[in-house]
């Protein structure tokens, strides 16, 4: 079994192996985590508030280090730019309008100017807010936030897409629309995404493969493949959307009872 | 027009009243012009005495930018330093807030002992007096900074430096501003307090030392123009710091917006 992720076909861009992180001496945030996201994959991480799946996130960026046990990134390791995050808030530059918003990681790449304004103009296209390039923050809406703040991360090119509650604080509506949109983005530029999420809705119409974290120290419970490969808006509502929606509902309750 | 109407209007008519009343307190209770000089004698007294205002106004403007500038270099730049470090913060900071809470009026003496009376005394005291405000708001707008933006940009192997210059300085204006529109004032008030104490006149006569001078000799009419005169230059300060902070922020600060109420 241990052989199993070498012998697969898909290059592995994150392996997390036997992962454990604690705040102190009493508080583990997550225990024993063994998890493999391969290239063009969209796993969801789902588990109840407080379980880790934020703290396991930003491990797998970098951004903190694990106590003991291993993250890889095999390949994409040490380049910059190959990570992309987007947090739950859009934490865009009130100081800067969107498209200088969406420079703003290109400035730190010493990407030539004139450059840097045609790839952020490509990119808030590709996130449906062409016309929006000089408006600031303040004049968009919570939505239209959060398209810029993907925009910002889209345009390095990433090879691995890290997003941590990205559409939790959106209203529905605005968060079925950013779900098709983001849904398409990812498919049609093949992106590896690692998606945290507390909606068991959301993380089985997005994702390829739901991993269930349990509570408190965080656990992996189960992970459960998503069977289809067409979405659209009916879908949240066929019968075998709801089915797999519940076993991952049961799964999040079995993990929250094992603690 | 009709926003400038509205705006200066309030203030205009509470004017008018004000002046009103002292006008007729003057006269009703029959007060001798040494106690309380009426409106109309302290205009008379500007015009006549329009030569030494004029001197002690651009006298007491120089002092006042100097000391503002040298309290925005320092307090700046002392703020930059601070925020580099949180040992040094933690070391230097609480000997900042030990400074201002020394009396202005009670070291400017020391000052005058130490570089003489003149106008580098003065600008001490409006120095020490304006500093803190600056250097406080400053490192309060450098150091609270959005945790996540941070991470981002280190994320990207940005280090300290670009940090500092996408993020943190950017992040400090709207606290700097508010610092300087505090400061502006103080400035204007530090250095007619030092003026006071250094006491020079002729050609170096500030306001300051035309309200110590007149006061001397009770000419009480010439004490209110000069404190007149010193009003309108403070609030000619921080309406230019106001200007100032709406030319640079004025796109997308929320201070800065014409926010209906």
């Amino acid at each position: 079994m241990v052989a199993a992720s070498e012998i697969r076909a898909d290059p592995v861009r994150v392996s997390i192996r036997d992962l454990e992180k604690r705040f102190s001496q009493d508080v583990v945030a997550l225990r024993g985590i063994d998890l493999d996201v391969e290239e063009g994959e969209f796993v969801s991480l789902v588990g109840p508030s407080g379980c880790g799946k934020s703290t396991l996130l930003r491990l797998v960026a970098g951004l903190d280090h694990p106590t003991s046990g291993k993250v890889a990134r095999p390949g994409i390791d040490d380049v910059p730019g190959s990570v992309g995050f987007v947090f739950q808030d859009a934490h865009l530059l009130p100081w800067r309008t969107a498209r200088r918003n969406v420079e703003l990681l290109l400035e730190i790449q010493n990407i030539p100017g004139e450059e840097r304004r045609r790839r952020a103009q490509e990119a808030l296209a590709r996130v449906g807010l062409e016309g929006f390039e000089d408006a600031y923050p303040r004049q968009l809406s919570g939505g239209m936030k959060m398209r810029v703040s993907l925009a910002r991360t889209l345009v390095l090119d990433p090879q691995l897409f890290l997003l941590d509650e990205p559409f939790g604080a959106l209203d529905e509506i605005t968060r079925e629309k950013l779900n098709d949109d983001f849904l398409e983005l990812t498919r049609s530029s093949g992106l590896t995404t690692l998606f945290v999420t507390h909606s068991v809705t959301e993380a089985v119409y997005l994702s390829t493969r739901v991993v269930v974290i349990s509570d408190r120290p965080g656990t992996v419970v189960d992970e459960i493949p998503v069977p289809f490969t067409e979405r659209h808006r009916g879908l949240r509502n066929t019968p075998e959307f709801v089915k797999t929606c519940a076993v991952v509902s049961e799964t999040l309750y079995r993990g929250m009872g094992e603690r | 027009m009709k926003r400038v109407v509205e705006l200066i209007g309030p203030p205009l008519l509470v004017l008018l009243i004000v002046v009103g009343l002292w006008s007729l307190a003057v006269r009703v209770l029959g007060l001798p012009a040494f106690v309380l000089p009426g409106p109309a004698r302290v205009f008379e007294t500007a015009i006549v005495e329009s030569e030494r205002l004029t001197t002690g106004f651009r006298n007491t403007l120089i002092a006042s930018t100097v000391g503002l500038a040298a309290a925005t270099l320092v307090g700046v730049f002392g703020a930059v330093i601070l925020s580099t470090s949180r040992v040094l913060e933690r070391a230097l900071y609480p000997w900042a807030v030990v400074l201002q809470t020394v009396p202005a009026v009670a070291v400017a003496p020391l000052f005058v002992l130490w570089v003489g009376p003149g106008l580098v005394s003065v600008v001490l005291v409006a120095f020490i007096i304006a500093v803190f405000p600056i250097l406080a708001n400053t490192l309060m707008g450098l150091v609270s900074t959005d945790p996540a933006l941070i991470d981002l940009l280190r994320m990207q192997g940005a280090g300290r430096v670009a940090i500092f210059r996408k993020i943190r300085l950017p992040n400090s204006l709207p606290y700097f501003f508010t610092g300087m529109r505090i400061s502006a004032g103080l400035a204007v008030i530090g250095t007619i307090v030092g003026e006071m104490v250094v006491g020079r006149g002729g050609a170096e006569a500030g306001l300051g030392y035309y309200v110590v001078f007149s006061a001397t000799q009770l000419k009480t009419d010439f004490v209110f123009a000069t404190i007149i005169v010193s009003t309108a230059l403070g609030i000619a300060f921080f309406l230019a710091m106001v200007g100032l902070s709406s030319l640079v922020m004025g796109r997308w600060h929320e201070s800065e917006l014409r926010l209906d109420r």
